[in-house]
């Protein structure tokens, strides 16, 4: 937008979105071999992740360097300078490892701030403070250890390179991922042979009992058994304890993985997306010209035109499918970042992961981080007591968080549950009343509890509270999971703890949905939120206050006259259905004015500020080229869910007992109707 | 960034309302015809819906509506200006928008002193192109301004002649 | 035609250095991700310059520098070296191990470039 002052600024703007996803890769290892490493304690340094960790280290400094990013180039260089000075066969000192832990926030800072083309802070103040532990390391460890090197059984194995080989796909890299992935490999050593020619020696080290498949042999590779002690390479050491117990690296062998570019995929949804409509509009052709066309060519068109829907639906779940990751990309961030928590509060705190191979859209769960961060580090210095206080009330003196996931329909699930103080619902009330947030003596359900907590400016806590402090609050958390089309949920039980619940669409970016006409407009509605369509005519509709009500099939179902609430001209002559979405315990009944069909959509998410309103979750274009609203069912449920449960309340005889649990309780609506 | 050899930006020029505005083609992704609105509840007065261009689905501002002119009929020389700012990308309603035109930076002059008062932090100044009077828009600002729409313009020009 | 072979384990750095030398004429580019990598394409194929990273998983970038070295076929193949800011160390057992020049990361296009085209064409 701005005129670029150098030619170097433009060029380096081609290469940032590669700069940041790599450094998202390597900030990934260096996270992984940290917390390894604090696992580790005062065991030695497992010297292959010593190395993967400094090469990451290296590289990040190196790229940040190109691109600029002088921040975290220094960051990097300092983090660098502080794993060397540890001397070989020891274990990571813990002042160096807490500073180094720090560093990685310090990247990520620095990197956050060149995505908002803003000034990163000045790393000074970290270089400075490695310099410091690097000095009270150097003064407390003598001179290096000595490296003990025993004889082990190894496997030499020599790849010679050819370029029919390489024609083939078959390179050297390739030979060392496949070694890499059945064994340790100890050392590589690259032989020129007087034909010119190049063999590569590499010395393995193959856990007891693994044999190379006979195949390899195919690939101009051989072995043999090696029993001498080999000469060390630079920077390896082999220790003489047992075999290293370290887990693999996760994702160590990764030859069958392409790296893409989110923005690409977005494109692909896209094009099959545009396929889908054209697909409509050709179905729709099909139709109109019945009867001009003769049977045979009608049927060979109308077949035609279901394997291409058929073929799209698996090139669309495809596609959909390489944007899914598992949730633990995201659950093993917060582990990382639950570090700095347990030691900021001083408890001790255990984190529990359930479901995490749950997989869900990569953009989705990208957004996801900052509130689940929040929501963790809430729990761990709001909800989790002192370890004197959980002893004291005969609770197990560490506390719990559970992070699960799982998929239910077409939406995901994310708790964050902790066995800490629970939330004093009086005390946030009085609070809220003396705010002037709700008027005294309301009923104080979980819905409106959750709008206080996530006011703006409302806290329980007077003094600053470092962990829970920085970063979002409340409300934003609440912003951010609606924008992405999610929802969010409070339960809660003074003394044993809270439950937070996330809703997340799965980003079924197209979907089959249930067109129907309401007032003068039309609309969808994605089938997957769809449990039943009732007739509305003969059927037993009751008031109560404001609300519409139906009884059908010996339940009671709130109506959400949807026509009313958008404000549309009414349909003379239309035949009312109410739409029954919800789920088994919280239920709605939409109404509207008539079914019109059933399509598969392509939804475009609407967030534009302008036109985002609530019960609204996007828009798709019908085969003719209109335009229509795609209603957001789970949205239209809470609404449904927040005025009956006002309605309820008022009915309540108005001398309430404490609450000492709050969870929706179904037995509250069904006293009232029955 | 779009610049001749003097250094000038490249602007299109769009009519509302016998008033002619200049937005900086770096701003505009496209200029299509008015397609089938479809209207959004509860939304404010001048957003009248939601419209697909290219595959995408993006929000409409009538300009008229926005700037407090009256809303007249469609023709067929109605433009949908597409503009993108901020990661946003919405539709702006023009009269007309046929001309593209250059305009150095220098030439924008202040917005006269009745007009400063008012939320028109979206239009940058005037500029004179020959015998006419453009008013130079800050589409970024256009887009962030939510308010109210504002006031009637015309009553601020500087008689001609 | 020329062949460059640019080895650096950093697909963006690649990227970067090919980018920076495009504007030199006729060039093919080669790209290795790994010092073996390097040596295999350097054994089975010929190349006129080789732009080469240190600090490289499996062997080191000075391994490879001698293993070019030690062949006769490579003994006059320009090869640049690629170092880190502060990395003195390495950047004079480069020289010491046969680099025909090296360049300190970070460099800015136009100067890796100006270094080069002189040694692609002097062969």
């Amino acid at each position: 937008m701005r005129p670029e002052v150098t030619t170097d600024r433009a060029f380096i703007d081609d290469f940032i979105d590669d700069y940041f996803s790599e450094c998202e890769e390597h900030l990934a290892t260096v996270r992984r071999t940290l917390l390894a490493f604090d696992e580790a304690g005062e065991r030695p340094i497992d010297p292959p992740q010593l190395q993967e960790l400094l090469r990451a280290l290296h590289t990040l400094k190196g790229l940040s360097g190109m691109v600029g990013l002088s921040a975290a180039e220094e960051v990097a260089h300092a983090m660098e300078d502080g794993l060397r000075a540890v001397p070989e066969s020891s274990a990571v000192p813990r002042n160096l490892l807490d500073t180094l832990f720090a560093g990685v926030t310090r990247l990520e800072e620095a990197v956050v701030a060149r995505r908002a083309r803003i000034n990163p802070p000045s790393p000074g103040a970290f270089v400075d403070q490695v310099r410091d532990v690097i000095a009270s390391m150097q003064s407390t460890t003598g001179g290096r250890d000595i490296v003990h090197v025993r004889t082990e059984a190894l496997t030499r194995f020599r790849f010679a390179a050819s370029a029919a080989l390489l024609a083939r796909g078959v390179g050297v890299e390739v030979i060392r991922q496949r070694l890499a992935s059945i064994g340790k490999i100890i050392q590589t050593t690259p032989v020129a042979l007087p034909t010119g020619s190049v063999v590569f020696e590499f010395t393995v080290k193959l856990p007891t009992g693994v044999e190379p498949p006979d195949e390899w042999r195919d690939d101009a590779l051989s072995w043999e058994l090696a029993e001498q002690v080999m000469p060390v390479g630079v920077g390896l050491v082999v220790h003489s304890n047992e075999p290293m117990e370290s887990p693999r690296p996760v994702a160590a062998v990764s030859s069958n993985v392409v790296r893409v570019d989110l923005a690409r995929l977005d494109d692909l949804m896209r094009m099959v997306g545009e396929l889908v409509v054209s697909r409509a509009r050709l179905s729709e052709a099909v139709r109109r010209a019945h009867g001009q066309l003769t049977s045979s060519v009608e049927e060979d068109l109308t077949d035609a035109n279901a394997a291409i829907e058929r073929q799209l639906r698996g090139i669309r779940e495809g596609v959909m499918r390489v944007r899914l990751v598992a949730v633990n990309e995201v659950f093993e961030r917060l582990r990382f970042a639950m570090r700095d928590v347990a030691r900021e509060t001083q408890k001790s705190i255990h984190l529990e992961f359930v479901g995490q191979e749950t997989e869900i859209d990569k953009l989705v769960i990208d957004r996801m981080l900052e509130p689940l961060l929040h929501l963790v580090r809430n729990s761990a210095s709001h909800g989790i007591e002192s370890r004197n206080d959980r002893v004291a009330n005969g609770k197990s003196p560490d506390g719990t968080i559970v992070l699960r996931a799982h998929a239910a329909g077409d939406r995901i699930v994310l708790q964050v549950e902790d066995d800490g103080a629970g939330i004093d619902v009086l005390r946030v009330e009085q609070r809220a009343v003396a705010a002037g947030l709700i008027p005294p003596n309301e009923a104080l359900t979980p819905d409106v509890l959750l709008d206080v907590l996530c006011s703006s400016g409302f806290s329980t806590r007077d003094s600053a509270d470092m962990t829970s402090g920085r970063g979002v609050g409340m409300a934003v958390v609440r912003d951010t999971i609606r924008a992405i089309g999610g929802t969010l949920f409070l339960d809660s039980t003074l003394g044993r703890g809270t439950r937070f619940t996330i809703e997340l669409p799965l980003t079924l970016m197209i979907t089959d949905a249930l067109v129907m006409a309401i007032g003068d407009q039309s609309m969808a509605i994605p089938q997957i939120s769809l449990r039943e369509i009732v007739p509305l005519e003969g059927a037993t509709i009751t008031r109560v206050e404001n609300n519409e009500v139906l009884t059908y099939r010996g339940r009671v179902i709130p109506l959400v006259d949807l026509g009313a609430r958008f404000n549309f001209q009414p349909r003379p002559g239309a035949k009312r259905h109410a739409l029954i979405v919800g789920s088994e315990s919280h239920e709605a009944g939409l109404i509207v004015d008539g079914i019109l069909g059933l399509r598969e959509i392509v939804v475009h998410p609407v967030t534009d500020p302008l036109v985002a309103i609530p019960g609204i979750s996007g828009a798709t274009e019908l085969a003719d080229g209109r335009v229509s609203l795609v209603l957001d069912a789970a949205a239209l449920v809470r609404v449904s869910r927040e005025r009956t449960e006002r309605t309820a309340a008022r009915m309540l005889p108005l001398s309430r007992e404490p609450a000492a649990t709050l969870g929706w309780s179904a037995t509250v609506s069904e006293k009232l109707w029955s | 960034m779009v610049l001749n050899a003097a250094g000038a930006e490249s602007y299109v020029l769009c009519e509302l309302a016998g008033t002619t505005y200049g937005l900086r083609s770096d701003d505009i992704e496209q200029l299509e015809m008015i397609g089938q609105l479809t209207p959004v509840p509860n939304a404010p007065a001048f957003v009248d819906g939601v419209t697909s261009v290219r595959g995408r689905v993006i929000p409409v501002i009538s300009l008229r509506a926005r700037f407090g002119f009256e809303r007249t009929d469609h023709t067929i020389r109605t433009r949908l200006v597409v503009v993108r700012s901020d990661g946003r990308t919405v539709g702006l309603i023009v009269d007309n928008a046929r001309e593209f035109a250059a305009i150095p930076a220098a030439s924008i002059l202040p917005l006269p002193d009745g007009m400063a008062e008012m939320s028109t932090r979206y239009l940058r100044g005037t500029a004179h192109l020959g015998e006419r009077l453009v008013f130079v828009l800050d589409v970024p600002e256009l887009l962030r301004t939510t308010d109210a729409p504002a006031q009637n313009l015309s009553r601020f020009l500087p008689t001609m002649g | 035609m020329k062949k460059v072979l640019v080895v650096d384990d950093s697909a963006t750095m690649r990227r970067m250095i090919i980018a920076s030398l495009t504007g030199l004429g006729e060039v093919a580019f080669e790209q290795a991700v790994s010092g073996l990598e390097a040596i295999e394409l350097l054994t089975i194929s010929s190349m006129d310059l080789v732009m080469l990273d240190l600090n490289m998983p499996d062997v080191h970038g000075l391994e490879v520098l001698r293993f070019i070295r030690s062949q006769h076929s490579m003994r006059d193949l320009p090869v640049i070296v690629l170092t880190t800011r502060g990395d003195d160390d390495s950047r004079s057992a480069a020289i010491r191990a046969g680099a025909t020049l090296y360049l300190t990361k970070p460099f800015q296009p136009a100067v890796i470039a100006s270094q080069v085209q002189p040694l692609l064409h002097a062969t």
